[in-house]
């Protein structure tokens, strides 16, 4: 799901299966993506969400970021 | 691409604390308050980037609430036998009127999850200045601040908490704060604390 604010910022949420190990593994590829402008993983909630704010409703290519590092990613609808 | 809506948020609070009181803050999980709220688990994350943002949140919009409904018709500079039964009279009709709210509160003072450094600027200074004006008109002993706010206030939560959760002493009926056993607890206070 994604969601426009009114500065042109979308917020877009994902259900993974990131844990804690996995962070130091994706912190260099999410920051390294300049259409990111902060991202965040509850790690404490049980869908493990990734929450990304961006300039951009990039949904499917954050989705292959993370799968080509091998991980599980899809978007939650609402 | 929809826009923020402050009703969603507003519904997501509530059951959010709800589900804190009956539950604790174990019981909170980002799938259960989506369903109580009506909404899916990706809006809660519009409004809140985690769990402990969404809590910390609750945290502050509340302490604000009650910090507004704590300072109406208080003066500061007031003799402090009036302006203890203002902060007494204000602070049980919050109580009252937001159970849930009180609870919440009285839960987070001792949980590690949340930071309270962040506490409303005017409810503070407030306080402190109707304090130290009564300590120096003679009208109230200077004490620490937790020794002060243990006599001060804590009987009034203590037999806030007897009233909303219908209990008392072990083998009492429940107790039922009324207007004479607010004066009487209140009276007690006010000699305890005289100079």
């Amino acid at each position: 799901m994604e969601t426009q604010y009114q500065d042109n910022k979308h917020v877009l949420v994902f259900k993974t299966n990131l844990h804690l190990r996995d962070m130091k593994h994706i912190e260099p590829v999410l920051n390294a993506e300049s259409r990111i402008i902060k991202w965040n993983v509850d790690l404490t909630d049980i869908d493990n969400v990734l929450r990304v704010e961006s300039h951009v409703p990039h949904t499917d290519h954050v989705i292959a970021i993370l799968t080509t590092q091998g991980f599980h990613c899809e978007e939650l609808i609402d | 691409m929809r826009k923020r809506d402050i009703n969603k948020e507003i519904i997501i609070r509530e059951k959010a604390i709800e589900m804190i009181v009956h539950q604790g803050f174990d019981g909170l999980s980002m799938h259960k308050l989506a369903k109580a709220s009506g909404v899916s688990v990706a809006t809660i994350y519009i409004y809140f980037k985690d769990r402990e943002d969404l809590i910390q949140s609750l945290y502050t919009e509340e302490t604000k609430k009650m910090a507004e409904a704590t300072l109406v018709n208080f003066d500061p500079e007031s003799h402090f036998d009036i302006g203890l039964k203002v902060q007494w009279r204000n602070r049980l009709k919050y109580c009252l009127e937001n159970p849930y709210s009180m609870t919440f509160m009285e839960q987070v003072k001792h949980s590690p999850l949340i930071d309270r450094s962040v506490m409303d600027r005017r409810f503070l200074d407030a306080m402190s200045k109707f304090v130290h004006t009564a300590i120096e008109r003679k009208e109230l002993i200077p004490l620490p601040v937790e020794i002060y706010w243990s006599i001060a206030f804590a009987p009034l939560y203590q037999l806030v908490k007897f009233h909303i959760s219908k209990t008392s002493m072990p083998g009492r009926e429940p107790f039922v704060f009324n207007d004479e056993r607010t004066d009487q607890a209140l009276s007690l206070v006010l000699k305890a604390l005289k100079p």
